[in-house]
């Protein structure tokens, strides 16, 4: 595979800095109800499938409307997939977003989290770049949790994850909280920066009808591969993978675990003898 | 019960005397049944020794149909299997087992799987083509996906679009009932020949000697001119027999559907806005369902919100809202907008107060989810409080209105419902369906004499709703918590013909004893 190239500069001109410009990144996902998977491809079911936006992605666009309201910003939502994805970004317009592309080419399907994260990080540079990308946690498809980190790491941009409050401060920094197991970290990064948030908790909105009845009547952005400042084809979709699936299989837990009695030095013999008796086969 | 090896469960802890009502009930044995043929040989056995049997689907009645006052209890639950598939005339059916929850069934059909080991050969190859087409969906949708699919036929449910794709027995095809001797017949709805004569002879007698007119109290457990043997059997609460086995018709997913939430601060406004809804004119849209909350409803599901963790996808409801109204729509015909229906709602919505920012709104099945699942927990959250208060107090039990009234004003029979519970300082939720003024009263009783009080002026309003020309049973059924508006309204020639059917069907009165007349009720009608 050639080496990934066309790196394009992101950072924004001073003119179009007036305005603080999010994008949120989000997935249209099968219904957490009802995933199916082709045993034989491995790949996830996705024809006549109920979906849904990925619910981590409806935290990632609250958090973003929050922001818009505290400071005016403009949100843009952008998604990769078929374009049956329309319906998620009419969604992210419901739920607030200004604006929303839909990024669609055959040479982007069957990507992997790798390759995902480099036509993200391509169609931020297409849009101009930004100051603040915000990304769900995960997918409740793939559950990698990975996009948000590499697409930071392709920017070369500040990665802040579990975030579940934000504020915008005036020099250009954003303050955070984050929620960790059992504890809350406050932390502030200078913008630019990527933000992934944290669990999906409760749901904080639920568009309202007019919203709903807008966003339909809003354009959506189509953007495909030649819109790219890299247009080579081998590093996008499944070409420009570096992992496959090789194998989907029902998984075998055990349906109940070992029970010892005995003092705790008893307990640790026997669990000891159990753990040579397994590693021998 | 020790000559037969059936596995008798008689530890009374064991035993399930209860079902959503909180009606608590009596029994020797607890019999779950792994297949039909365990259940048919213990029925025989029962028959045979004069025993009285009640058949437990998922226990989900809340008016006791479901709780014993038998010596054997029958738990059905085992009996849930999908059996098979059929399609012709372009309509799939499938054939389930009577404990089949509506939820599983619900489940296997958005997922295209099934368990198909035991299927014959036209069943898959049916499956193959089921596969590749357009998702198709069991219509019929009440709030309690828990339910049985046998018990559903049984009180003979509705979803909260009824009106528009009719109640369980429309979207049945036909039935295996078991009767209470234990033999098994396979009635159908475009023929009453039955594998039995003597039955079929017997349930074509019934039909033709006892059809009266509409009776609007147990008219669902007397034959009517016009209705074939599955619309009579429809709705009987198990007394002249139980159902096995169900071939369901299925039909094509809508694809374009819509859900709206509204709240409103003044209950009121939201009184006037449903009437003004059922007056609109929708041109691509039909209007499947027009659900009322009122306050109380909505501190429920808050609370219970709060406390369980459900309703995670949904956002906290406004505390100013004093009653909110959910309306569900789906496409008139595929690809007409109903965009210019939504305006126009949007508009009318805005006219009775409502803000911008207290309306829901979502589209396609996913997002209605939400909401079904928000008017499903609502019922759940007033059992349980009905069940608290059940363990501080034995005599409360649930009690609800589930009548029709389409002659009055939906405005109108709220106040008087809220005035009237108010007089008697009795605290109640209400909520249901807008159309023909479905509402279900609640009583959140917390004594004996409150319950006394409830009782009286359920019988109050009931005897309102017949001066109407409505109806006092609907799609809760009567079970054993109702029997008391029978015993106050159904008149002496209705028992009378209710009793006599009974007995061609079960002449030892062993199915399902208690259901519908009481004690009372069988003495006088006898006289």
């Amino acid at each position: 595979m050639a080496a990934e190239s066309g790196k394009c500069p992101v950072g924004r001109r001073p003119e179009e800095c007036q305005k603080m410009k999010i994008i949120v990144c989000v997935k249209q996902v099968p219904s957490t109800q009802n995933v199916k998977i082709d045993l034989a491809s491995g790949m996830l079911i996705r024809d006549g499938t109920e979906t849904e936006t990925n619910p981590y992605d409806t935290v990632a666009l609250d958090l973003a409307a929050a922001i818009k309201k505290e400071t005016g910003a403009s949100v843009t939502a952008i998604t990769m997939g078929p374009p049956s994805a329309v319906k998620t970004l009419r969604e992210a317009l419901a739920r607030g977003a200004d604006e929303a592309c839909l990024l669609s080419d055959p040479a982007f399907a069957g990507a992997d989290v790798y390759a995902t994260s480099y036509t993200l990080f391509q169609a931020v540079q297409f849009l101009g770049g930004c100051d603040l990308i915000i990304c769900g946690r995960q997918s409740t498809d793939a559950n990698t949790a990975q996009t948000a980190p590499q697409l930071a790491q392709r920017l070369e941009w500040p990665l802040l994850a579990w975030v579940s409050k934000t504020e915008i401060q005036s020099c250009g920094q954003i303050r955070i909280t984050q929620n960790l197991d059992d504890t809350e970290s406050i932390l502030t990064c200078k913008l630019p920066c990527v933000i992934m948030t944290g669990s999906m908790g409760t749901a904080q909105s639920m568009p309202s009808l007019r919203a709903q009845l807008e966003a339909k009547r809003k354009n959506i952005q189509l953007i495909t591969l030649k819109d790219l400042c890299d247009q080579d084809s081998a590093h996008y979709g499944a070409k420009g993978s570096r992992t496959a699936v090789v194998k989907t299989y029902a998984s075998n837990p055990h349906a109940h675990g070992i029970e010892y009695d005995g003092t705790v030095e008893e307990i640790a013999d026997r669990l000891t003898e159990w753990i040579a008796e397994y590693k021998n086969g | 019960m020790e000559e037969r090896s059936f596995k008798i469960i008689t530890d009374p802890n064991e035993i399930c005397l209860h079902d959503e009502s909180y009606f608590k009930g009596k029994a020797k044995y607890f019999f779950r049944a792994e297949n039909k043929k365990e259940l048919v040989d213990a029925v025989k056995y029962c028959y045979e020794h004069g025993l009285t049997m009640t058949f437990q689907g998922s226990r989900t009645s809340i008016t006791g149909a479901s709780a014993p006052l038998s010596d054997v209890v029958f738990d059905l639950s085992c009996l849930n299997h999908i059996l098979g598939m059929r399609k012709s005339d372009g309509t799939y059916r499938v054939i389930v087992e009577a404990g089949l929850t509506l939820g599983d069934l619900q489940a296997a059909l958005a997922a295209k799987s099934f368990e198909t080991s035991s299927w014959d050969e036209e069943s898959r190859e049916t499956l193959r083509r089921f596969t590749a087409e357009q998702r198709q969906v069991f219509p019929i949708t009440p709030t309690e996906t828990m339910a049985s699919l046998g018990g559903m036929f049984m009180c003979n449910a509705g979803g909260m679009d009824s009106d528009i794709v009719g109640s369980m027995v429309d979207s049945v095809e036909a039935v295996e009932l078991l009767t209470a001797d234990g033999r098994l017949l396979t009635i159908r709805r475009e023929d009453a020949e039955m594998d039995d004569g003597d039955f079929s002879e017997m349930l074509s007698a019934v039909i033709r000697d006892h059809s009266m007119a509409h009776s609007a109290v147990i008219g669902r457990f007397l034959p009517e001119d016009g209705k074939g043997p599955l619309e009579f059997l429809a709705g009987t609460e198990g007394v002249y027999g139980v159902v096995t086995e169900l071939t369901l018709t299925l039909c094509p997913a809508a694809e374009g559907s819509w859900g709206i939430l509204a709240f409103f601060f003044e209950e009121d406004s939201c009184a006037g806005f449903c009437e003004k809804m059922l007056q609109r004119p929708l041109a691509g849209s039909v209007l499947i369902g027009l659900e009322f909350y009122d306050q109380k409803a909505l501190q429920i599901i808050t609370a219970f919100r709060k406390e369980t963790g459900r309703l995670a996808a949904l956002p906290e409801i406004d505390q100013r809202a004093a009653a909110a109204v959910y309306l569900e729509l789906a496409e008139r015909d595929p690809g007409v907008s109903m965009e210019d229906d939504l305006f126009d709602i949007l508009e009318l919505l805005t006219e009775y107060g409502v803000e911008e920012q207290m309306t829901w709104a979502g589209t396609g099945r996913t997002e209605i989810n939400k909401f079904r699942d928000l008017r499903h927990v609502l019922p759940q959250a007033v059992n349980e409080i009905v069940a608290r208060k059940n363990s501080l107090c034995p005599e409360v039990i649930k009690l609800s209105t589930d009548f029709q009234t389409p002659k009055r004003r939906f405005r109108e029979w709220l106040n008087r419902l809220r005035t009237d519970a108010r007089r008697e300082e009795l605290p109640v939720v209400i909520f249901g369906h807008v159309r023909r003024q479905h509402l279900h009263c609640n009583f959140l009783c917390d004594d004996a004499a409150q319950v006394e009080r409830a009782k009286e002026l359920i019988c109050q309003w009931a005897r309102m709703t017949l001066e109407d020309g409505g109806r006092i049973m609907s799609e809760n059924g009567i079970g054993k918590t109702k029997r008391y508006l029978v015993d106050r309204f159904a008149s002496e020639e209705e028992k009378r013909e209710l009793i006599a059917i009974k007995r061609m069907f079960d002449e030892k009165w062993l199915l399902n004893p208690g259901n519908v007349l009481s004690e009372d009720a069988l003495k006088s009608a006898k006289r």
